[in-house]
């Protein structure tokens, strides 16, 4: 059978999580260190099972493995590489929950220490242990360890940004753009990237892909966060005082009074579920969520003629396409033109 | 990125009954009959986007989990 023949489906979350299971087993060296690792690795699968039933793809399993077949035609050679992405993605995961003092039960008894130490070896040093054994040239391994340091920089940055905004009266539309491009962007565009330089494409075609993923980590991550504003029972991101791109872009049309005033409700809204709902009624009313909207479906048509243009093989530039529209799910043309 | 021609469109959305109506029938020759100069990426944002959606509407399509 030729390799375009093969179905990228042919690997599965379930093929990930037991690779990343193994490689846990074998790099730790000592027991202590592997059972920090499987209580953080225990979270992962309800995590991907939550992506699954709300988009039916998981990122970090998906785009490395339909890019590789979207150049070579087959995705098992990068499942050890789904799941290096998967335990960056869970790395950042537990950093994350660690940033907004939001530890899951599986880590009762554990000290932040100890989370820390946890969110380090999978974010960064499994999955330099699993980059190090994949079945490449030294110089194709060069190349992916450079777009990995770059991307851990990269998303680093957006994450400092975001927490520098945290609270803050005067975030602007574009910084807290530059933190998701940073944050999610960049994250998606590495392991589309990572996908790309293992399965051999040249240069161009990398980037091209690279675009894919930072369009759909953008697009993503916006609609996620109209979702957590508007339509969320409790707002996470308004009891954190995160200031999302709703939010900064109303804020940085107000001046005087009006600013004072809504700054206050932000304030209030951190810990009162009635001020929360008025936040997102101002907001809706004065265009805040069509504008994030709109911006969410720019990065997404971005991605989209990036895809284009890296002409991927079948059916993997499908699934990439079917996965790019699952984001906005109809918001776009296309489901408009379905809808007659 | 033309982020302000982007406010522009939006407040001119919120405000104006008669250029909802008109975005809904053909929102590029909308768009383009009250100056608002919108780059290639926006364009493409624009034509995709369905305007006759309410934002009830909008928002049930939009995921919730994002990907992330």
């Amino acid at each position: 059978m030729e390799q375009a023949e093969l179905r990228p489906e042919a690997v599965s979350v379930a093929d990930v999580l037991a690779r990343l299971q193994a490689s846990v087993a074998e790099a730790c060296v000592d027991p202590a260190q592997r059972r920090l690792l499987q209580v953080a690795l225990s979270g992962l699968n309800g995590q991907f099972q939550r992506s699954i039933a709300e988009l039916g793809w998981v990122h970090c399993v998906e785009l490395p493995l339909q890019v590789h077949a979207a150049v070579r035609g087959d995705c098992a050679p990068a499942l050890p590489l789904a799941a290096l992405c998967s335990s960056i993605f869970l790395g950042l995961d537990i950093f994350d929950d660690l940033a907004d003092g939001d530890e899951p039960e599986r880590w009762r008894g554990y000290s932040p220490g100890q989370i820390t130490l946890a969110a380090a070896l999978t974010a960064n040093v499994l999955p330099a242990w699993l980059l190090a054994r994949l079945p490449v040239s030294p110089e194709r391994l060069l190349l992916m360890q450079r777009t990995l340091a770059d991307g851990y920089l990269r998303m680093a940055a957006g994450q400092q940004s975001d927490l520098a905004m945290t609270g803050s009266a005067a975030p602007q539309a574009t910084e807290v753009e530059a933190s998701v491009l940073g944050k999610a962007g960049e994250q998606f565009a590495t392991y589309a990237a990572l996908g790309a330089q293992l399965a051999g494409a040249e240069p161009a075609r990398v980037a091209l892909f690279a675009s894919v993923g930072r369009g759909l980590g953008i697009a993503g991550q916006l609609a996620s966060d109209c979702f957590e504003l508007f339509e969320a029972g409790f707002s996470r991101d308004l009891a954190a005082g995160t200031r999302t791109l709703p939010i900064a872009w109303y804020l940085q049309r107000l001046d005087g009074p009006a600013r004072e005033d809504f700054l206050q409700l932000l304030d209030n809204a951190r810990s009162d579920r009635q001020a929360q709902l008025k936040v997102a009624d101002v907001l809706r009313a004065q265009g805040a969520l069509r504008y994030t909207v709109f911006i969410a479906e720019l990065h997404r048509q971005r991605a989209l003629r990036a895809l284009t243009e890296a002409a991927p093989r079948e059916p993997a530039g499908s699934r990439l396409r079917a996965m790019l529209e699952s984001v906005m799910a109809g918001a776009g043309g296309q489901q408009r033109e379905e809808r007659g | 990125m033309s982020y302000e021609a982007i406010g522009q469109l939006i407040d001119r959305w919120m405000n104006d009954a008669s250029f909802r109506a008109a975005l809904r029938v053909d929102a590029e020759a909308a768009v383009r009959q009250v100056g608002i100069e919108l780059d290639p990426d926006a364009q493409a944002a624009l034509k995709s986007i369905d305007w006759s959606l309410s934002d009830a509407d909008l928002m049930s399509r939009v995921s919730a989990a994002g990907g992330a």
